[in-house]
This record gives structure tokens, C-alpha cells and sequence, in this order.
């Protein structure tokens, strides 16, 4: 089966190991995901003010472009990309005066979009299409031994009309998790924010809630982090240095994107993980509990 | 009627702002029949009450319309009106014209809504025929459905009037949620002090018929006259000999969850919910049939004998076993326990060690003297068994208790058939299956042994010499493999090998041994050779390891003893020199598609060969029946897999008397099966003997049942208990028992993690117990019409689910205020002692938080539940009174305390009894170690508020009880949105539901506390007594025709 993928930018530059990953692993289950031609940026934040239309039109021409190779579908992994996608999609089927102005804005495009096109996040794919009891059956090494901490963050199940789980007891990476064979940590900072944006001019608070979260597992017995979204991964992983820094007791721990312990499950070699992008080192972990050789 | 006459009553605020008038009465000038339409302002003011009246006499009318703005407030009005203007008052319709909903719609539209509604009331009216003003004769009795506190004052106010009232209540005691609280507030009285005299009064009132653990069905009729269906749900006790002594709870194995305690404590499978209760008898919650039981072939209580073992009652359990079966040691040792695939206990971790269990009730249950079993009075029909395995020994057994003569023929030394034959001593010790087949004889049964049936006697003799004949000769012809060199020297079927070991007969054992199969027998045969001097052993087995059909633990057990698995490799031929076998070549395998068996097929992969040196192979692929002299010969139908044919359900083969079962029928099958079959198969002997139907009833023998609702979710993982075992080096070459069995800690550990699937599980400890003989657990719902003439509905309240709230935790120390009043109530589950259900602990620092899941419009439910601010402040003052150094934090939005000394009772618990409250909303609780994390917010001061807690208590919105709608449907009752049952007219008419006759108490209409309940269904009392006092009632009846256009 093949599916329209919208990458965004931050997979191209930061996530390499998010994208490289989720598609050799997708590869493995028989889903190809082709790049959109012609993808441009997601909009990211600016989408988030509603009132103001003209950041509607990054997403949407995205969406656009979606409809116009004939799909009608797209998936992204990154969870920023999903979100406004997602919810500038959400907008404009709900409204129809706002489809008709974005439309009629973007008149110079070949084609008129009015919401055909569905936005799934990789997660929902591998719940919904693939199915969690036939992963299972892919399953050739078994993650049993490993106990994750699966992270949310914000994006992914806010607001709730768009989220791809419940927002305040989300389980689907739990659910991906288990099927994969590993052992679940429950943690209930697995939906408080991880600093954000404040990374790029207020590092201290992203060294304090990093800590908060980190530490939350840590002492709920998690050998890893699971999550899903760049900037989180960014905050909570790359960002150790500046816990450490901070707050002396930290002793650090490994943070995987879901689709690098994906892949390593489904028995691809293990450079297909792009481990050599995290910043803490998974490897010695993985080795530790017989998951890498 | 065809001179209607159209009224509407209109203000400018209701009617005249968003109805354009002239479009209305335009149109309904037009309507067909109208003789006259009008508009009045303010029409049903007094000073326009003649309007309607004179304008009937003016124009003639014979009907009426008026459309208002409240049609049921003002219908009485009217239709006094009308009847004064000498008209039926039956030849009125009101309507209402009222606006619904103005969301953006225009005049126009609303305008169009009136003239429609108007038009239907015209053309009812058209087409309407007056028969004869009727009424029906008042029954001047009441029914009063629930018997909470509401229920409990209507029904005393209404037969203190002097009427009889029957009072349905859905658990097996009236009382309510009430009778569950602590103190109540203002006064902080003792709510069980102060209802149960009244509850008494109700049990001992004259004009009182209480009808517990009953239900309303079906409600037909009308105010005057109803009839109502009520449901007596089996108790299974006989209430009028049971005293409520309570023996027989104290002998109940099973613990359940009890309502009245929600959570803070178990109640037994039968109980009385608490001890002041009225009616003051007991009840058996029976769900049903377990899972387990089901799947057993021979139906084995197995929850039964578990609950029994959880509570170290090894005697009473084996007891129970030896009901249905005689070979406890035995098959609890050697059982392919179908019963563990369906517990339902496997959805939570793994599934109960059924089969363990038995056996420890076997091992630790055993005392001196064993109780004998009874035999009827002896027949003089004699029954010929053939075959001394379980099918036959089962068979024997049964039907000798029966009084028949038996006597069995088997061509081994002992009992047993594959059981003596085929299962080594290491899995089965000879000296348990001798003690148990042992009671067969030990009834009276005569045993043949070292005697074939077809040689050494012949069949035809049998069916001389015998009124019956049973054959269970078992499956012992091994499957060859059918490869080249077969015939070689060092080649022995498994099923023979095993035999040879089994009677004592030298066998030579080669040193590299192939077993070649993926059965019980196979595994059986390995780790016998390994025992026997085999230096290496090599299980060769076609398909994968998930599709070997040997038990898992036997396949493990193999493994950890040193024998290598071959999965995927099948013999190709056999190589020998001089005779004797050398080498057996084999070929990789893959898996194809399913077979007939449903298994994946396996596939040879070309150009796999691969060469296995040995010196001995066992081939254990497959067994079928000998029926070289018990089969065609005798003329018995044989079928092309080698088993006999018989009817399904009978067990009857061809011939007249002859019936066949176990491995001979099914083919190779476990002996739990056969088993199965040996009872099936007495119990056809017995009604062939006694000349009755064999098939009549026979599908009823066993009736699926149905699926049981077992809470799987929030129990505790807690793994099945490990099966000691010898340690492997101890094994070596040894036949003695591997599995050492549990210990009493051990199995009574196992048994607590039971589920109590189906509540009670007939185990019949009661039935003893009890003195007064009042427990009968045959006994089935019971169903009773009765007429009254008036109904109230009291059925009360629920609280909502914790468990809809995804930002609290699920813990046991975050609890609902119900949980709570248990733990603070003096005769609760801890004696009024506040202690925390994790850990027994005293909670230092208590939170509780407020409108959780009330005045919640996003999310849950956007009302106020009017009592919780009260009883929090009350619990608050509880909890300090018995934990005089405890803090109690209480998160608010607004402190509603309204009622007559309720402001003066929260001030006494902040200022007398400091509890703090924070003004805030509670984002996030959730566990920490030993403490319970509060997030939440403190908005007079602007600031985050974290609290460690050791204890938490959520204010649960009020809501209506699950089956209110469904009982709002019954009576024919409108209801809001969320279930609770609507009044008719919120100012004017706050005790009557929108059906005639039926009135609304307590919180069943809307969330209130006591004294408010109180006084509402004294209120409904008063409306039924005033009801009672006409003796006739009119006649509501109006006939629907349905036309077919």
C-alpha cells in the first residue's frame, strides 16, 4: 500500500532519525510512504491563531497539493506537522465561510480544496490500518525486557476534536509499546508539557520541566523514553546537558522516537534505527537487555 | 366536529415578539372545520375567561382550540371553561405556539411551526368521535417504587392514611443509599439511628406489603387503575423460614463485591447487605454458570472446589469434587484442563491452576475414613464394560450407584487403560491411580483382568451373559510413519514402547533416540527413553512449536531436561545396516496454508535433506482403535480413521444394547473427554435398562449458558503460583514424580486470585449450614400483577464514575464519598477507625474536591448536585473528630450551603474544626509512592497548589441510577436529558410526572438532601391520599386506529 507522506522540516534537519526510521520500518509492513511533491512549510505555530486566515494557507495548500497528485490521504510523523494540518483542515470543514475565502484565495492553484483529504498521523496508521494484533505477529525481536516510558507531549491529543487518543489518559503508544513486546511504565507527566518553544530563549525552564518529566520515569523504574515529536525529543533528549547542568543527581537516560524501536522490532538492521542521532546512547541499553546483539 | 373555533392567548413578551399573528389567524381561517379564530391578549387572564365561553355561544361551536404559550398549566383551566360553555370538555386540543428555540431562525419559520401545530390539532378534532364519558373505579392502593428514605416516608404516610401500599425495592433491603452514610448534616445525626425505626414501622406496618429484590416490570392502565407486573428475583431462599441468623454467610467460600460497601469491603456470595436489614433475610447473587465449569467435559464445579481450597477447606473441596468426580489425584495430575483456556482470569494475567488445584485437594484433603458413596437399590441387570480406562471406569462407577451389576473386562494387569499404559510414573505415580481405581471396585464392581474380549471370551457371549454392553477399548494402535526402513530393528512406535515401560517388560534403549511426533504421547515416550539411559534425545516434529498439541508445561519440561526440539523437520526414510537402524534422514518443513485440522499445513522444502544419526527411533504420530475383534467382525460400523461410529447424543453403535465411547469413538483425546463419554454413556445404559426414551432431553443434558460479565479490569497482576518441581539433576533416570504438588500456602494462594466468575458456585455450604432448611438453589424468578390506583417513584440516586474522569487516577485511595461515609461510619468496615484501603494507614492530609464531573458543561454535566458542599464540610468535620492531628483540604469553586443552619454548620467546621478550604479547580491527581499528588490551584492567591495527600475524596455528580430510563420508559414518564425524571410543571406542579397518577419523590426528579426528600414524598403521600379520596376516576382511555394509506 502506498500513502502520501508529508515530511515537514524538522525530520529533513533535526529528526533524521524520526523519518529514516518510521520509513524503513513502515517499508517492513508493506506501506510505502511517498514524499509529496511540492510540500511546503506546515505553518507550524502561526496556524494556531484562528482569526487570522492567511496562516490557514500554509497547511491547507500542503493539503492541496495532496488532492492534487489524487490522493486522499496524507500522514506525517512529526506531531507540530499533524497538528496544524490537521486542525487547519478541521477549521475549514467546519466552517464554510472560511473553506470559501481559503479557497477562493488560493484561486491561482489548479484545483479548488474544500477538505477532501484526511490527515493521519503515523500512530494512527499502525492502530488503525495495520492493527496492533497483526504488528504483533511481525513482531521478530521482541522488545521484552525493555521498560519504556511512553511521552506525549501536547500535539499529539490537543485539542481533543483533532487528537489522535484522550487527552488526559492518552494509551496509544502504550498499546504500540506492548504489542511490540516491552514492558509499559505508567507515568502520569506523560501529558505535561515538555518547555516548548521556551528551548530557543528560556533554556532553564525547558532544563526544569525536562528534569520534572525525566525524573518522573527514572523513579518509576523506565530504562527509556518513547515519544513521537521532534521538539520534545529535542527538549528532553539533546537537552540533558542542560538538566545535568542544572540539577546535579540527574544521571540521564536513553529517548527513543517510537518508529526507531519500531524498526528494530520488526528485525531491520539496526542503522536503520539512526541510533547515531540520539544524543544519549541508546546503544549500551539495548545491548544490556539483548535487544541488539 | 365542524364549527372549531381557534384561540390564541398571547403577550408581547411569549408570543406577540416572535409570531406574526395576522399569518396565523389568516391561515387558520382557511383551515378546514374552523368556523372562528381569534387572538387575545393576556386571553387566559380572568378578565378574558368569558371570551372562549361567549364566542362558543355566539358562533355555535362545537370544538375548541387554544393555543398557548404553557398548554399543560393552563389546560384545567380551560377545559372548566368549556364544559361551562356546555361543551364536553373532550372537544378541546390545546396546543402550545411557544417559540422552542430562536437560534438565528426567523419569525417566518416559528410562525409556519404554530400554523402547522395548529392544523393537526384542527384535523384531530375533525376526525375526533365522543363516546361516552366513562371512569373506572378508584383502587385505593399505591405503589411505591424504591425504598430509600423517600420511599420509605411515602409509604408510611400513605398507610398511616389507611390504604394499602405495596413497596417494590430492588435490593434485598429497603434503607437506600442512607442507611450507607455516616452522620448526616446539619445535625449530624446517625442515619442508621434514625431511619431504621422507620424502616421497622415499614416492615411491621399492617397496611405495608414490602417486596424486596423485586422490580417493576410492566405498568399498563391509568391513574384509578393500574396493573403492574413486578419481578421477584430469585433469592434462592425460602423467605418465610429464613431468620436472618446468618450461619449460612459464615460457611460461604466466595467473597464479592458488595454495593453497600462499594469497594471498602467483600460481602459473601449469599448475604444480607447489612445487619439491621428489612426485610431481615438473606439472598444468593448467582450470575450464572462459570466458564470453567462449562468447558469441563464432565462439568466439574471448579469454581466451587477453588473458592473452597482459597479458604483452606481442602476436605470440603475434595468432597465436592468426589460428587462428580472419583479420580481426583489422578486427573488433577494429568488433565489437559479445558477449563484454563476459558478462565476468564487469563485476561488479567494467567489463567487459575485449575488442574493443580485438584490435586491438592487430592493430596492435602484426604483424612481417615472416607466418606462412602450412596448406591441405590440394587437391580438385578448385569452390564458388561469393555476397556478399563476412564470412559469405562467412569461408566462402571456411575452405573453401579445406580444398583447395577458391573463388571469389567480389561486385557492389562490393572486398571487404568492409557492411564496405566501410555502416562509414565513420573507424570502419574502408579501407587495414586491403583488408590483411585480402587473405589470402583470398592463399590462393587468386578474387574476381568489380562482378559481380551473377541479371544479369550467371545463378544457374543457378552451379549448373552449381559443385559448391556459398553465398549471403551481406547485408541492403541500406533500411526506408522510410513517411510522406508520402518521395519528396521530399533524402531518402536511410542504408544508400544510406553506400554512395555508401563507393565515392566525389558526394553533396550539405544543412545542417540529420535522421537518423531508433537503429542502428549510423543513427549510422554522422550522423557521416558532420557529416564530409561538415552545419552541424547531429539524430538523431531513437523510444524512450528506454537501448533504441537503435547501440554506446554510438558513441552518445557522436556526441554529443561536436555531433549532438542527439531521443529520443522519431517522423517524422509529410515537407514539401517545389518538390520538395525543407523540413520534417519529428515527434510526441512515449512508452513502453508490450514489444513482440514485448521493448522497450517507443512511443506517440504526441496533439496532441505539433512541426515540424523541413530540408533533408536520412536515414531508417535498418531493412535487409532484395535477393532480387528471389536469392530466389523462383530458388526459395529467402523469409520476410515479405524474409530467406531455411534449416534452423538446417545452413544448407541449399530447394534441393539451395545454403546461404544472415549478414545474408541473420538480417537485419540484426553481422558477428561472420555470421561465425558463414560458418564454420557451410564446414562443411556440406565434409561435403556429401565425402558426408557435415550433421546428424549438429551441436548437439555447441558445448556451453553450464558456469557457472565466479569470485571477483568484494575485487578492486580499477581502471577500463578510456580508448581515445585524436582530439580532436573535429581531427575536423571528416575521415574519418580516431578511435580511435587502445591503445599496448603501454596494452593490457597493460587485459588485467591479466582475471579468468582459466576458469584455463588453452588459448592452447597449453606445448604448444610443452614437449620432453618430455607435455601433451595433450584428455585427461579417469580412474577405477581398487582392493581393499584396510584404509583410513586422513589427510586434514588447513583453517583457518577470515577472512572469517566481521565485526569484522577484509578487507586484505591482516591476514592467516591460513599466509599468514604463506609470508612467513617461507626458500623462500617473499620468500626469508624479512618484508615486508608492501600495500606491500613491513618491519612494525615486528606483533599477532597468539589464538582467533580458537576457544573461541568464541556465535559460531563453542566448542573449542581446541590449536597455535595454539605457533606464534604460534614466529612471534613468527621474526619477530624477521629484524627484529631489529620488536615483536611477542600478544593471549591463556590460553597453552597443554603438550608436552615447550613451556613452555621460550615462555619463551625472551618472555625471549630479548621478545615482549610482552597478556592480552586483540580487539575491532575495522581500516585506517588505513598502519597497521592493533588495538582490544583489557589485563585484568591493567584498560585499552583500541590498537595501530597495520603488520601483523596471526589465529589461524584449525583445521578440518576442506571436503569431509570429504562423504568421511565416502563411507566410511560418523560425524563430530561440526563435521566432524571421530569415533574410536571417545575413551580406549580412540583410531585406529579407528566403521567396522571404517577408521582415523583426524592432524588430519582433532581439532586436534593434528606429533609428535602422528606418533604417531597410526604407531598406525593398528600397528592395520593387527596387522589384516594374520589372513588372514580375518568376514564383516559383514547383508541388509536392505525390506517394504511
Amino acid at each position: 500500500m502506498k500513502i502520501f507522506y508529508y515530511p515537514g522540516c524538522t525530520v529533513k534537519t533535526k529528526a533524521k532519525n524520526l523519518e529514516e526510521s518510521a520509513i524503513a520500518a513502515m517499508k517492513a509492513l508493506d506501506i510505502e510512504l511517498v514524499e509529496l511533491p511540492n510540500w511546503n512549510c506546515c505553518g507550524t505555530v502561526f496556524g494556531m491563531s484562528t482569526d487570522d486566515l492567511v496562516h490557514q494557507l500554509a497547511p491547507l495548500r500542503n493539503l492541496l497539493r495532496v488532492k492534487e497528485q489524487g490522493g486522499d490521504k496524507v500522514t506525517t510523523m512529526c506531531s507540530m506537522c499533524y497538528n496544524t494540518l490537521k486542525r487547519a483542515n478541521h477549521l475549514i470543514r467546519e466552517d464554510e465561510e472560511k473553506r470559501r475565502l481559503i479557497a477562493d484565495f488560493m484561486s491561482e492553484e489548479a484545483i479548488r480544496y474544500e477538505g477532501e483529504v484526511e490527515v493521519l498521523h503515523l500512530l494512527e496508521i499502525l492502530r488503525d490500518v495495520v492493527g496492533f494484533e497483526a504488528l504483533k505477529e511481525k513482531v521478530k525481536i521482541n522488545l521484552k525486557g525493555l521498560k519504556l516510558d511512553p511521552y506525549y507531549g501536547c500535539m499529539l491529543t490537543r485539542p481533543q476534536e483533532i487528537g489522535i487518543d484522550n487527552m488526559e489518559n492518552p494509551t496509544i503508544l502504550e498499546e504500540l509499546l506492548t504489542a511490540l513486546g516491552a514492558e509499559v511504565v505508567k507515568d502520569p507527566m506523560k501529558t505535561e508539557c515538555c518547555g516548548s518553544y521556551h528551548t530557543v530563549n528560556a533554556v532553564e525552564v525547558v532544563a526544569d520541566r525536562g528534569y520534572e518529566i525525566l525524573h518522573s520515569a527514572l523513579k518509576r523504574g523506565a530504562d527509556a523514553m518513547v515519544l513521537s515529536c521532534p521538539l520534545c525529543d529535542y527538549n528532553l533528549d539533546h537537552r540533558q546537558r542542560e538538566i545535568a547542568k542544572k540539577y546535579v543527581d540527574f544521571s540521564g537516560i536513553p529517548v527513543f522516537y517510537f518508529s526507531q524501536l519500531l524498526a528494530l522490532a520488526l528485525g531491520l538492521e539496526t542503522k536503520e534505527s539512526r541510533f547515531d542521532l540520539n544524543y544519549v546512547d541508546p546503544l549500551p541499553l539495548l545491548r544490556e537487555k539483548r535487544v541488539v546483539v | 366536529m365542524e364549527k372549531i373555533g381557534i384561540f390564541i392567548c398571547y403577550c408581547e413578551f411569549e408570543i406577540a415578539s416572535t409570531l406574526d399573528l395576522e399569518r396565523i389567524l389568516t391561515a387558520s381561517r382557511k383551515m378546514e372545520g374552523v368556523k372562528y379564530a381569534g387572538s387575545y391578549k393576556g386571553l387566559l387572564d380572568t378578565s378574558h375567561q368569558n371570551e372562549i365561553a361567549e364566542s362558543i355561544k355566539k358562533e355555535g361551536l362545537d370544538s375548541v382550540v387554544v393555543a398557548s404559550c404553557l398548554p399543560r398549566v393552563h389546560q384545567k383551566l380551560v377545559e372548566e371553561t368549556v364544559e361551562g360553555a356546555g361543551l364536553d370538555k373532550r372537544s378541546l386540543e390545546m396546543v402550545s405556539i411557544k417559540p422552542e428555540s430562536r437560534n438565528g431562525k426567523e419569525a417566518r419559520d416559528f410562525s409556519e411551526d404554530a400554523i402547522e401545530r395548529l392544523e393537526e390539532a384542527v384535523k384531530k378534532l375533525g376526525k375526533r368521535e365522543l363516546k361516552p364519558a366513562s371512569s373506572v373505579p378508584m383502587v385505593k392502593k399505591a405503589l411505591v417504587i424504591g425504598g430509600g428514605v423517600s420511599g420509605i416516608h411515602a409509604a408510611l404516610d400513605i398507610a398511616n392514611g389507611g390504604y394499602e401500599v405495596f413497596l417494590v425495592e430492588r435490593t434485598p433491603s429497603i434503607g437506600g443509599h442512607m442507611v450507607e452514610l455516616s452522620e448526616v448534616f446539619p445535625t449530624l445525626d446517625c442515619p442508621q439511628c434514625i431511619l431504621t425505626p422507620k424502616m421497622v414501622q415499614c416492615g411491621q406496618h399492617p397496611n405495608i406489603h414490602i417486596l424486596g429484590y423485586s422490580e417493576v416490570k410492566e405498568v399498563k392502565g391509568q391513574v384509578g387503575n393500574f396493573e403492574v407486573l413486578v419481578k421477584h428475583k430469585v433469592t434462592y431462599i425460602d423467605w418465610n423460614k429464613c431468620t436472618g441468623c446468618g450461619e449460612c454467610a459464615n460457611v460461604c467460600p466466595v467473597d464479592m463485591y458488595s454495593d453497600f460497601q462499594r469497594g471498602t469491603a467483600p460481602q459473601k456470595a449469599i448475604y444480607k447487605p447489612f445487619a439491621q436489614a428489612v426485610p431481615n433475610k438473606f439472598v444468593i447473587d448467582k450470575q450464572g454458570i462459570p466458564p470453567c465449569r462449562d468447558a469441563c467435559p464432565i462439568h466439574l464445579n471448579a469454581q466451587g472446589y477453588v473458592q473452597l481450597i482459597s479458604e483452606g477447606r481442602f476436605k470440603d473441596a475434595l468432597t465436592l469434587i468426589r460428587e462428580t468426580l472419583p479420580f481426583p489425584g489422578t486427573i488433577g495430575r494429568i488433565c489437559v484442563h479445558p477449563c484454563e483456556t476459558e478462565c476468564k482470569r487469563k485476561e488479567v494475567d494467567q489463567p487459575i491452576s485449575i488442574c493443580y488445584l485438584k490435586r491438592a485437594a487430592a493430596d492435602l484433603g484426604e483424612e481417615d475414613g472416607e466418606i462412602e458413596p450412596t448406591i441405590e437399590e440394587e437391580k438385578d441387570k448385569k452390564v458388561a464394560v469393555i476397556g478399563a480406562g476412564p470412559a469405562g471406569l467412569l461408566a462402571a462407577y456411575d452405573l453401579r450407584r445406580r444398583g447395577y451389576k458391573i463388571v469389567i473386562f480389561d486385557r492389562f494387569p490393572k486398571a487404568g487403560g492409557t492411564l496405566l499404559v501410555g502416562i509414565p510414573e513420573y507424570r502419574l505415580p502408579r501407587v495414586i491411580l491403583e488408590k483411585e481405581t480402587e473405589r470402583v471396585r470398592k463399590l462393587g464392581v468386578e474387574f476381568r483382568f489380562n482378559t481380551i474380549v473377541g479371544k479369550d471370551i467371545t463378544f457374543e457371549q457378552l451379549q448373552q451373559d449381559y443385559d448391556a454392553i459398553f465398549i471403551a477399548i481406547g485408541a492403541h494402535v500406533s500411526t506408522t510413519l510410513n517411510v522406508e526402513g520402518e521395519e528396521l530393528s530399533g524402531v518402536i512406535h511410542g504408544i508400544d514402547f510406553l506400554r512395555m515401560v508401563n507393565l515392566g517388560r525389558e526394553v533396550t534403549v539405544g543412545k542417540k533416540v529420535a522421537v518423531v511426533g508433537g503429542g502428549n504421547a510423543a513427549i510422554d515416550a522422550a522423557r521416558t527413553v532420557l529416564r530409561l539411559g538415552a545419552e541424547e534425545v531429539h524430538l523431531i516434529y513437523r510444524r512450528s512449536r506454537k501448533e504441537m498439541p503435547a501440554n506446554e508445561t510438558e513441552i518445557e519440561e522436556a526441554e529443561n531436561e536436555g531433549i532438542k526440539l527439531h521443529l520443522l523437520s519431517n522423517p524422509v526414510r529410515l537407514i539401517g545396516e545389518g538390520g538395525e537402524i543407523t540413520h534417519m534422514e529428515c527434510i526441512q518443513m515449512k508452513l502453508g496454508e490450514p489444513d482440514a485440522s485448521g493448522r497450517r499445513r507443512p511443506i517440504p522444502i526441496e533439496g532441505s535433506e539433512f541426515m540424523m544419526e541413530v540408533d533408536m527411533v520412536i515414531p508417535a504420530i498418531g493412535q487409532s482403535p484395535n477393532t480387528t475383534l471389536l469392530g466389523e467382525k462383530i458388526g459395529l460400523k467402523v469409520a476410515r480413521n479405524g474409530t467406531l461410529n455411534v449416534d452423538p447424543l446417545t452413544l448407541e453403535t449399530g447394534i441393539t444394547g451395545v454403546f461404544a465411547g472415549g478414545d474408541a469413538v473420538t480417537g485419540p483425546a484426553s481422558a477428561v473427554e472420555a470421561l465425558g463419554a463414560g458418564r454420557k454413556a451410564a446414562i443411556s445404559i440406565d434409561r435403556y435398562l429401565s425402558g426408557e426414551d435415550l433421546r428424549k432431553d438429551r441436548e437439555d443434558e447441558w445448556v451453553k449458558p450464558k456469557e457472565l460479565a466479569v470485571t477483568t479490569k484494575g485487578v492486580e497482576k499477581k502471577p500463578r503460583v510456580k508448581m515445585p518441581t524436582l530439580q532436573v539433576p535429581e531427575r536423571e533416570r528416575s521415574f519418580n514424580e516431578v511435580d511435587q504438588g502445591f503445599n496448603q500456602e501454596e494452593a490457597i494462594s493460587e485459588a485467591k486470585r479466582c475471579l468468582s466468575c459466576a458469584g455463588c458456585c453452588e459448592c452447597m455450604s449453606c445448604v448444610t449450614a443452614c437449620e432453618a432448611h430455607a435455601i433451595d438453589h433450584t428455585l427461579v424468578d417469580s412474577y405477581e400483577t398487582i392493581n393499584v390506583g396510584a404509583i410513586v417513584v422513589a427510586t434514588g440516586y447513583e453517583l457518577l464514575s470515577k472512572d469517566l474522569i481521565e485526569e484522577y487516577e484509578r487507586d484505591p485511595d482516591i476514592m467516591d464519598p460513599l466509599q468514604f461515609e463506609r470508612i467513617l461510619c461507626p458500623s462500617g468496615p473499620t468500626d469508624g477507625v479512618v484508615v486508608r484501603p492501600s495500606d491500613g494507614k491513618t491519612p494525615k492530609e486528606v483533599v477532597f474536591i468539589e464538582c467533580v464531573g458537576s457544573r461541568d458543561p464541556e465535559h460531563h454535566l453542566p448542573y449542581c448536585s446541590r449536597v455535595c458542599c454539605m457533606y464534604s464540610c460534614k466529612m471534613g468535620m468527621l474526619y477530624k473528630h477521629a484524627v484529631h492531628d489529620g488536615t483536611m483540604y477542600i478544593f471549591y469553586m463556590d460553597v453552597r450551603t443554603d438550608g436552615k443552619m447550613y451556613e452555621e454548620f460550615y462555619q463551625r467546621g472551618t472555625e471549630e474544626d479548621g478545615l482549610i478550604y482552597i478556592r480552586g479547580r483540580v487539575s491532575k491527581v495522581f500516585r506517588d509512592g505513598e502519597k497521592i499528588v493533588v495538582w490544583g490551584s489557589d485563585t484568591l492567591t493567584g498560585r499552583r497548589v500541590e498537595i501530597a495527600a495520603d488520601l483523596v475524596v471526589l465529589a461524584m455528580a449525583m445521578i440518576p441510577r442506571p436503569d431509570a430510563k429504562q423504568l421511565a420508559k416502563t411507566l410511560g414518564i418523560e425524563t430530561d436529558t440526563f435521566g432524571f425524571m421530569k415533574v410536571a410543571h417545575p413551580r406549580l406542579k412540583p410531585y406529579e410526572s407528566t403521567v396522571p397518577g404517577i408521582f415523583l419523590a426524592g432524588c430519582c426528579e433532581s439532586p436534593k438532601d434528606i429533609p428535602e426528600c422528606v418533604a417531597q414524598s410526604c407531598g406525593c403521600a398528600g397528592k395520593v391520599l387527596s387522589l384516594f379520596s374520589q372513588d372514580e376516576v375518568e376514564s383516559f382511555m383514547s383508541v388509536g386506529e392505525i390506517v394504511n394509506l
